[in-house]
């Protein structure tokens, strides 16, 4: 659709952004979030104060507030908005009211890690406690090989017939496991949504289709990524990239403005089987077998994370992707201040840019620190 | 073109054995026209029972460097 923002009839109707279509402020460039395509274009900050006027002003009236030279940049502007379909003209802003930005979900907690290392839980009783909690989505992560595949179907047997819809894995390669085991794993077992298996021979992909071939395959199948990388701890964790931002949608975009879009309903078992928000962070409520994981989520304490919201979070606050980003709370740019910019993220909001996160000024040694604190006893 | 709907009878089906929603909904020569019957008419997919639909997160639960 083309806007023609010089003809009479338009310039006395009113712009409209879809209201699927949600700008989102950000320091140089800003950006409008399409909640229905799950797509995030952007464009120069300086623009964004053209939203505010939409909603008063008819386009006419817009236009006469500028010179010639802005006046050819925001028919420009508009251009790029309407042949994406971010916006049309009406006569009415009345009967399109904005999406209702609030967020709910059913369960106490929504998803869950397990760490696996040198050490197994007591997995009847955390999934149990899990379901109690309402709980739909679990990942295990495994550091070695004493929780593989085997470990996992038994894990998929006790999610069975629980709230759990969705158990993910990060497995060590194990090298009696062949890939027709790893595919008729998953083939079995509906709960494994996904398979990654880290320290492997080399890195490829295996797909398991659960029997089903045709167009309809991809909606079922499910990749199981083999990688030559090894996570080794905890600490392999919490990088932000380009390639990890959401792609936009209604339900995370409202979670996201009003909760931590990473510990928000979380909780986590780390190798140790301590309880925590993140199996990084450094807080523990306690070894999962000697308490009440109810008890350890109701508490103010434990709920305190979910709500540093981006809107919070230092630099972030100025991104355009802050709601399509799912944040990390556990490796800070400066680890003594709680609303400090994750350290893994190489995006600068204030010049547009990606960059390895590792050159910035500062940033290993942070790391570093991250490092030896886990060598202390953590509690 | 006859736009009356026609009577049905059941009597035929019975005696056929054939349950009574075996019986097409309406009969209507006027209204039942070629496209209608292709609409109607659906064609189901050979039942897979190890179909399945596979539930995902609708974000991801970590961000392992991997």
């Amino acid at each position: 659709m083309h806007i023609d923002a010089t003809q009479g009839e338009s310039l006395f109707k009113y712009v409209f952004v879809f209201s699927d279509c949600v700008p989102v402020k950000g320091s140089a460039t800003s950006a409008i979030y399409d909640l229905t395509r799950g797509l995030i274009s952007t464009f120069p900050s300086e623009y964004y104060p053209l939203f505010e006027l939409f909603r008063t002003q008819r386009l006419g009236q817009i236009l006469d507030g500028f010179c010639e030279e802005d006046r050819a940049n925001i028919r420009e502007f508009l251009d790029f908005m309407s042949m994406n379909e971010y916006i049309t003209l009406v006569d009415d802003l009345g009967p399109f009211p904005e999406i209702p930005f609030s967020f709910d979900a059913p369960g106490v907690i929504d998803n869950a890690i397990i760490d696996v290392s040198s050490q197994h839980h007591d997995y009847r009783k955390i999934v149990a406690a899990l379901a109690s909690l309402g709980c739909q989505h679990v990942q295990v992560r495994s550091y070695s090989t004493l929780f593989g595949l085997r470990h996992l179907v038994e894990l998929a047997g006790l999610c069975h017939g629980t709230s759990i819809q969705s158990l993910e894995a990060v497995l060590h390669h194990e090298p009696a496991v062949s890939d027709d085991d790893y595919v008729a794993a998953v083939n079995a077992n509906r709960l494994l949504a996904g398979l990654i298996i880290h320290s492997a021979d080399q890195d490829r992909q295996i797909r398991a289709d659960h029997g089903v071939s045709g167009a309809s395959a991809p909606l079922v199948a499910v990749e199981i990524r083999m990688t030559r990388r090894t996570m080794a701890s905890h600490l392999d964790c919490g990088t932000i990239s380009r390639t990890n931002l959401l792609a936009p949608a209604t339900r995370t975009f409202n979670e996201l403005r009003h909760f931590n879009g990473c510990l928000h309903r979380k909780l986590s078992i780390d190798e140790d089987g301590q309880v925590r928000n993140c199996p990084a962070m450094e807080r523990s409520f306690g070894h999962h077998a000697s308490i009440a994981l109810a008890e350890v989520v109701a508490s103010s304490a434990f709920q305190r994370a979910w709500n540093i919201r981006k809107d919070d979070v230092e630099v972030c606050r100025d991104c355009p992707y802050r709601y399509a980003c799912t944040d990390c709370r556990a490796f800070l740019d400066d680890p003594d201040v709680e609303t400090s910019k994750p350290l893994k993220c190489g995006y600068d909001p204030y010049t547009d840019s990606w960059a390895d996160w590792t050159t910035r000024p500062g940033a290993t040694d942070t790391l570093k620190k991250y490092r030896q604190r886990v060598r202390l006893p953590i509690v | 073109m006859n736009s009356e709907l026609e009577t049905l009878t059941l009597g035929p089906l019975l005696e056929q054995g054939l349950p009574i929603a075996f019986a097409r909904i309406f009969v209507s020569h006027g209204i039942l026209d070629e496209s209608a019957t292709s609409q109607l008419t659906l064609h189901l997919p050979r039942y897979r029972h190890r179909t399945t639909f596979v539930r995902r997160p609708d974000k991801p639960i970590s961000k392992p460097e991997l």
